[in-house]
Formats: C-alpha cells, structure tokens, sequence
C-alpha cells in the first residue's frame, strides 16, 4: 500500500500568523480597556495604540457560507483577522473608529446583532443535542435560538446588575460543562433505557453491555432462549452510557424527557468563589421548536434578578445574600421533594441553623 | 407546503438561526438536505435520531474524530454516515481569513459544509462526514499545517483565553503557554493511553473567561504575588466623574475587606487580597495586577458522571510561567505518571484524588501541604496516622 | 531485553485473547505486557512503542468504549445495523 503523503503530529498554526498587526504589536502591553457601548471595546495601550473590537452573536452551528461572510467583512475592514470567544460570539478588530458603524452596519444586514459585553447576557454556550448526538434528552440549538429571541434585549444592553451567563446542555454528560452557571438548561432522561430483546441479541456483545453502566444496574439474562440483559431500574441514573455501547436499548423516551432548570453558578473569582448551579426547576416538558415553557421560566428568572439584586450582584451571590426561600417566594417558582438532595454528602446542604425567614 | 414545518419555525427572530444557515448549505449539500428533514423528524418525535459510533479515524491517531450514524438510512441515506472532525484550533481562536477560507474549501470539498465554531473544548469542529473521506481530510489538513484535536482517553485539544493578544489582566501568557503544551503533548493527544480524558485550560487572570476551573482536570489560572499597581490619578479621575462610587462599588464589595476609602485617597491591604479581580474589574484604568505574576494550579474539575461535579482545587498555589515551562512540566510529568499506575477505568482525576485522598495526592507527587490547598479542615476524627509510637 | 517484535506479537495476542470477551483500555494492557515480560525486560515505553506500530500498521484499532480501547479491526456494528 502506497502510504499517502501526510505528516503527523505537527499540532495547530502557530498564533502568530493569526494576530492582526496591531495586536501583535501591542501584544502584553494593553494598559486598559473601556465599554465604549454595548458589543464595543476599545482596548488602548502602553504605546498609545487603541484597538477597536466589535462583538457580534453567532449561531455556533455556521456553515462555510457564514463563515465567507465573516471573512469578507474581516477582509474589508479589518485587515483580513478575526477571532471567536470562549462563549461562540465573533469578533472583529479593527484600529479605525471610524469602521465601528459600518461594521455593526453590515452585521445587522446579516442578522447577526452586536452585544454581549459586560453586564449583559452574552452567548449561550451549548452542545450538539438532536443536531447530532445520540444521548440527547432534548435539542440544543433550537433551545438557544428560542431562548435567545427571547432575551435578546439582554445582549443588546449593559443594564443587568452583573453579567448574565446561560448555557444548555441536552443531557447529563454536559458537553458544555453546564454546571456553573447562572442559568443551566439542562435536557433530562427520566425512565431506564427500553431493551430490545431480538434486537439485542444479535447486535451486542452481552458483556460490554453489562461493563459499561457506571451503576451496575444491567445484569444478563436470558428471555426465550436469547442471551439479553436486564436493567435494575432502581439503581438506573438515565445516564444513556448503554446505549453508547449498544443500539439495542434506546434511552430517548419522548413522553418523559424533558428540561430542568439550574441557577445560581459562577466561574469567575470576582468577589465571591466559584460555585455550582442548584437546582430550580425539576421538571420542564419538551415542546419544540420553540420551548415556551423553557423560555418563559428563563425569562422569569432574568427579569426577577434584574429587579432585585444588587449593583455587581451574579445571580448566585444574589441568592447567597436573599436565600433559598427568598428566591422560590420572589420568582414563584414551586419548591418540590427533588430539591431536597439525596445524593452523596446531601447532608451538607440541609439547614442545621435557625435561620428562617417569615 | 414545506417537508419542514416545524424547524422552519426557527428561522425568524433577532438571534441567528442556525436553520437558515443549514437551509443555506442545503442548496448545494445533500447531506444538508437530509440533515434538515432528519431534525425535522426529531422536532417531531421529540426524540434523537442518531447512533454512537465507535472507530472511525485516521491511521495512526486514536482522537479526533467522532463516529455519528442515524437510525434512518432508509429515509435520510445522505446522513447515514455523519462523521465529526476535531480540527485542533488556534491558540484563542484568532484565525486570519485566509486559514478560514482554506478550512471552508476543505470543508466543502470533503463534508457537508456546517462547522461548529467551536465545540466547548475548543476545536474548528467540522460536522458531518463519510469515512471514505477521512484520510484525505488529514492529508489535506497536515499538508496546510493543520492537525487534528482530541477524543477518547486522552489529552484534549488545550484551549485558552486570549490573554496578552488583547486583555490587560493576563498573568502570563496564555496562548504561548496552549501553544506550547498541545505540541510538546502532541503524542498524549493523538493516541489515547490514559485512564480517561485530561483537559487543559487556561485563563490569564481570576476571571477565568474559559471557565476552565470548571471545565479542565487542570486549570492554570493567572495571578500575581505583588501588590495591586495603582493609577491615583485614575483613581480620582473615577471618583470624580462620579462614573463610579468607590465606597459603594469596589470598597464595600471587596470580600477581604483589605481596602480603604477616605474621599480622596484608595489604600489596598495587599497582603490580605485574595486577588478576586473585583476593584480592578470595576477600575480597569486605575488598578492593575501587580509585577511579579504567574500561574495557579489547580487540578480535577469534571461534569457530573458519575460520581458527580467538581470544581479544580489549589495544587499550587504561585508558578512563575515562563517558557519552556520546565517545572510545570515536570510536575505534570509526576502527576500523569502517579495516575497511569493509580487511577481506575473511567476515572478522571479529580475523582482520584478524591478516592486516595488529596493529601495523599500532595505527597505523591512531591508538594508539601498548605492552607492554600483546602476550604478548611477535616472535621471528623477519622485520621489514618502514618506514624505513631510504639512502646519501647 | 524483550525485542519490539516480542512486545508486539504478545500484545496482538492479548487484544486478540480479549475480543468479544472485554474492552481493554491502554493502560490495563500496558500493565499485562510488562508482568508479562518483567520491569527489566520491558518497560512503558517500550510497550508504548509496539502499539504505536501495531495501530500504524492498522493490525490493532481504537475504539471507544466509555474511554478509548484497543480492538482488532472490524465493521463498526452501528454502521450496519
Ligand atoms: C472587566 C474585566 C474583564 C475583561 C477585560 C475581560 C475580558 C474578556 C475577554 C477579552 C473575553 C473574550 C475571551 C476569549 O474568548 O478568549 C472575555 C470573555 C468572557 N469573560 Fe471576561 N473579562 C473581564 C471580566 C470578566 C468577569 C468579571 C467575568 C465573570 C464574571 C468574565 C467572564 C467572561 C465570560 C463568561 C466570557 C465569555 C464571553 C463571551 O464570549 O461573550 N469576564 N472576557
Ligand atoms: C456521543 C455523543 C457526544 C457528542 C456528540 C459529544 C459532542 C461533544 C463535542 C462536539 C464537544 C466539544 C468538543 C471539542 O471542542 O473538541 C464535547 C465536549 C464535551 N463532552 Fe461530549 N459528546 C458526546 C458524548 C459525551 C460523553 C459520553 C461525555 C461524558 C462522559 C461527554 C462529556 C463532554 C464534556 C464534559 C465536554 C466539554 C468539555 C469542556 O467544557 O471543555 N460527552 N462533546
Ligand atoms: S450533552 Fe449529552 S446529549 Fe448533548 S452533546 Fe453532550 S453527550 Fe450529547
Ligand atoms: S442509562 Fe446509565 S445507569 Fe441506566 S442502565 Fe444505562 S448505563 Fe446504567
Ligand atoms: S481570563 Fe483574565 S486575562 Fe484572560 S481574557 Fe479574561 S480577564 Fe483577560
Ligand atoms: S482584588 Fe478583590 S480582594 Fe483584592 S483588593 Fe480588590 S476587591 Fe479586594
């Protein structure tokens, strides 16, 4: 076999050839940066350099065509470079000022709004959901679109107490590391995966089944004459890893999956240390294309911070200084048992104080 | 009537609508095509309508590409195979428009055109493919010095936030250092050989924007050991302009309460700073991080399966970062060693410490224990003494 | 000193003993072959080595199982079924 020509192991472009002249001529010497308004950075330096970003929403999921244009933009007015954030929003530099407006210009032509700095509710981080992953509980893209439609008034503007950060995840596995969020959307199986006998017989290697839930919660067993498996439904965690290993025992169940509803999780060391997000709501059903219940219990959540936490108060720290109680009495939200945790070390979060509100 | 009623339904708004573009793509992939009436026909079962697959990849590699089928051949054969390729970005996803326009042409010549930019742990992911065209891909990528990023059990494609490129915070620099770890581990990233996966990220300062003492089993968050570098006359300037009620907003929320606010002039208790990034956040112009920076480690963040999340903890608390990186080398070195021989299938390494107990972990690897490393203390007796004695 | 073709022929052989039976992960096999062999003989590099070869040659494969495996080549199931 002729071995094509390839080389391996040769890692990603170096940075540098990506970096607009500017920004590698300021490079580690950036003295301070101002919100000139919402979307708009202007960075300046120690050389008297100002740099100019503008930060526009993108979908996550773009074709090369999008992609074209972004590059036609960045080529007409910034030199040819361009960047992504960390939350999946685009970038474009420029040093010009007098390019920030036709930019948002040509931007709002292509539907893609400027925003998502400072205290606003920048991007959603997210995963692949129905798009394209097997073990979704929900879509993920769909989510976002809907959601964001709805709160696009809080990318747009500076006006929240703090930032604002929402993400999606359509199951546990949490692809998009849901879990310190201010708001987590999170898709949920509820019921164990279905077996299908014949099916299973033939197409899985019964011991790798067994082997692959993390619960021990599939045993073997034989069903007329066919070696298959089982599913010990009280240690089930709907978790989806058999399916992975076998086709044979679907998780998705479209009458019982469904969103939960995080709140309260934050990653940056400002002020107060990083913390998970905590339950909110347990149970939402899923209602495509748009998740009106999804997005309306979001939205309730967003406007009951706004109105009443604190100057530089996340999410989080406003729960931290108000409570729990608080929070269920101002947003209306229904306290139920799942709340109350019953995992390992639930303990620790009863409350063995006298501190009650009335 | 459309094939699509309901995803259409996604198209109008003010937020970019992924369909539009998939719809866009459609026009001339058909793989796009059928990707829309598959979507379609989960938006209305309300459930997934694909498969895992397990090997598919490039020779020689064990990441980097995922295996996706449907379960609907029949109905959406352009979609029966639906590869994913991991395309190992640029350090902070800078790109120049000529290296995007050339991922664009590769893209379309080779899969169905959509593209995530980026996946969460960082790739240019590109969204569906066969794999009669996966060995081109590569070919194709090496010989325009791209490469592919990781999957599976081992080092994940390492991403960082964009540091000195454009933040005045940075401690170090981040896209040196993502740099130069996804090449010097380039043989850890191609070929699984961990007990699971390890994630790098790396943010230059306590804001942390990649999340990473969230999302990475090591997290290398900048900080500095100095004091806080103060602009006076900024300070006034802030102060007076009333842009900003310094006893309100950055005094009274200083969680140390290190500092102090007399109408004129700003004093900081630099010696009891935790370095949370408040004041300078809110007074970007005045205050700055101090001189002497660096880097802080810290180890085991994971999403919930199975044992549930956890956050990176402290391992070390100061490391000068400066290349070749020498010693935060040497101390990965020990810890991966100590976790090939320790760590259990399916164990992160969070969830190993965990197991063997992070004072344990300390010492394995050659660190001395600080109070840096804990909350607080153990409050339960049960300590396993080393050493006691014996009666002569 | 266990020769390269050694520490390959004996690890094909592992994976080969396995197939059907259990998933094995790179580190499980790594320390099967040098008890095999002893820590004198052959050491994680060496190991190392012989699998990088053998997955170059295409005589082993990954695969992904809760964690990357090593497997002998063949059709994916899902792809079919
Ligand atoms: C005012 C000081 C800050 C500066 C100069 C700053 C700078 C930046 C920059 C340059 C990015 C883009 C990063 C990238 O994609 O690599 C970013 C993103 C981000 N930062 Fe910060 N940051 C600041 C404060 C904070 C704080 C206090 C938080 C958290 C409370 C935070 C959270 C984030 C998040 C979540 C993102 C992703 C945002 C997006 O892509 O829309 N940042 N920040
Ligand atoms: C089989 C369906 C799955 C799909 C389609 C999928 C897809 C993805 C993608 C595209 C990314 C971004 C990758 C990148 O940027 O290179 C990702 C990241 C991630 N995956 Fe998955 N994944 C799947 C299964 C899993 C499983 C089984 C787990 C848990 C064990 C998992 C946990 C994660 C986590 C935690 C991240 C995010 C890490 C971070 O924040 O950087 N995924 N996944
Ligand atoms: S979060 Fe779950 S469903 Fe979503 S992409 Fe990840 S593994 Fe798939
Ligand atoms: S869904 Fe998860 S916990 Fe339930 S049987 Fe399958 S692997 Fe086990
Ligand atoms: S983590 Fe710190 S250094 Fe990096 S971009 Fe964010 S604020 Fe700047
Ligand atoms: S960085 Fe935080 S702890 Fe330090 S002085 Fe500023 S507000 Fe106080």
């Amino acid at each position: 076999m002729a071995a094509p020509k390839r080389k391996t192991d040769i890692g990603p472009p170096h940075y540098e050839q990506m970096l607009h002249p500017m920004v590698k001529k300021n490079y580690g010497k950036w003295k301070y940066h101002e919100k000139v308004k919402p979307g708009v950075l202007m960075h300046v330096s120690e050389t008297g350099d100002k740099l100019y970003t503008i930060r526009a929403a993108s979908s996550r999921l773009v074709s090369i065509e999008k992609i074209r244009d972004y590059c036609n933009l960045a080529d007409k007015y910034c030199d040819g470079y361009l960047r992504f954030t960390s939350r999946n929003n685009v970038e474009f530099m420029t040093d010009k000022e007098a390019n920030i407006q036709p930019i948002i210009d040509e931007l709002a032509k292509m539907g893609q709004p400027v925003g998502g700095t400072g205290n606003s509710i920048s991007n959603i981080v997210h995963t692949q959901g129905w798009v394209h992953c097997h073990s979704s509980a929900t879509d993920a893209s769909g989510v976002v679109k809907a959601t964001m439609d709805e709160l696009i008034d809080y990318f747009t503007s500076m006006t929240l107490p703090a930032h604002l950060r929402i993400a999606v995840a359509c199951c546990l596995n949490m692809c998009g590391a849901v879990h310190c969020s201010d708001i987590a959307i999170l898709g949920i199986h509820r019921t164990p995966p279905t077996i299908d006998n014949d099916k299973l017989a033939n197409m899985c290697e019964i011991p790798s089944t067994v082997a692959s839930c993390p619960k021990a919660a599939i045993r073997p067993k034989v069903v007329a004459g066919k070696k298959t498996v089982e599913v010990v439904e009280d240690l089930c965690m709907y978790c989806g890893n058999c399916y992975t290993v076998c086709p044979a025992m679907p998780i998705a169940n479209p009458l019982n999956d469904g969103i939960s509803i995080w709140v309260g999780g934050k990653v940056s060391n400002s002020r107060t240390a990083p913390m998970f997000s905590k339950l909110a709501i347990p149970y939402l059903p899923n209602n495509p294309p748009r998740w009106p219940e999804v997005t309306s219990a979001v939205k309730n959540i967003v406007e009951t911070y706004a109105k009443d936490a604190k100057k530089y108060e996340r999410v989080g720290e406003w729960i931290g200084r108000i409570g729990w109680q608080k929070f269920f009495e101002k947003t209306g939200l229904e306290f139920t048992k799942y709340h109350i945790d019953d995992y390992t070390l639930a303990s620790s979060t009863y409350n063995s104080s006298t501190h009650v509100k009335f | 009537m459309s094939d699509t009623p309901m995803i259409d339904q996604l198209e109008t708004g003010p937020w970019p609508s992924f369909i539009k573009d998939i719809k866009r793509m459609a026009a001339k992939n058909a793989m796009c095509k059928d990707l829309l009436g598959l979507l379609e026909m989960s938006y209305k079962d309300k459930k997934t309508h694909w498969k895992h697959g397990g090997i598919v990849g490039v020779r020689g590699y064990g990441g980097g590409i995922i295996g996706r089928y449907s379960d609907s051949p029949e109905k959406f054969p352009n979609v029966s195979h639906f590869h994913t390729v991991r395309v190992n970005q640029p350090s902070a996803w800078f790109y120049n428009t000529g290296a995007l326009r050339y991922l664009c042409d590769l893209w379309e010549k080779h899969g169905s055109g959509l593209t995530n930019l980026h996946g969460s742990t960082g790739d240019f992911i590109m969204l569906g493919t066969t794999t009669d065209h996966l060995e081109d891909i590569f070919t194709d990528l090496s010989e325009h010095g791209w490469d592919l990023g990781g999957s599976g059990s081992d080092v994940r494609t390492p991403s960082c936030c964009n540091g000195m490129a454009r933040c005045e915070f940075a401690c170090y620099d981040t896209m040196n250092l993502c740099y130069d770890l996804t090449n010097e581990y380039q043989d850890e990233l191609h070929r699984p050989a961990f007990p699971y996966k390890f994630k790098f990220k790396m943010s230059g300062c306590p804001n942390d924007c990649v999340a990473s003492i969230a999302r990475s089993d090591c997290s290398i968050i900048g900080t500095w050991r100095d004091d806080i570098q103060q602009d006076n006359a900024a300070i006034t300037e802030y102060a007076k302009g009333g842009k900003v009620d310094i006893a309100n907003d950055v005094v009274a929320k200083c969680p140390t309460g290190c500092m102090s606010w007399d109408g004129s002039k700003l004093s900081i208790d630099n010696k009891n700073c935790n370095r949370c990034m408040h004041c300078i956040n809110v007074m970007p112009k005045a205050l700055r991080p101090g001189k002497d920076k660096g880097a802080m480690i810290l180890l085991g963040a994971k999403a919930p399966i199975v044992q549930g999340a956890l956050l990176s903890s402290v391992l070390v608390p100061f490391i000068k970062m400066e290349p070749p990186y020498e010693e935060f080398k040497d101390l990965i070195r020990r810890i991966w060693e100590f976790w090939d021989e320790h760590g259990e299938n399916r164990e992160r390494i969070g969830e190993m410490i965990v197991r063997i107990g992070k004072g344990n972990f300390v010492e394995e690897v050659g660190l001395e224990p600080t109070p840096a490393m804990i909350k607080e203390p153990r409050s339960n007796p049960y300590i396993f003494y080393e050493e006691y004695f014996d009666e002569e | 000193m266990a020769s390269l073709e050694e520490i390959k022929d004996y690890l094909f052989h592992k994976v080969e003993s396995y197939a059907g039976k259990k998933q094995v992960k790179v580190p499980h096999l790594t320390q099967e072959v040098i008890e095999h062999f002893g820590e004198a003989a052959c050491s994680k590099k060496d190991v190392k080595e012989a699998l990088k070869e053998l997955i170059d040659e295409e005589k082993l494969v990954y695969g992904y199982f809760g964690g990357t495996t090593i497997e002998l080549p063949h059709v994916e199931g899902s792809a079919n079924a």
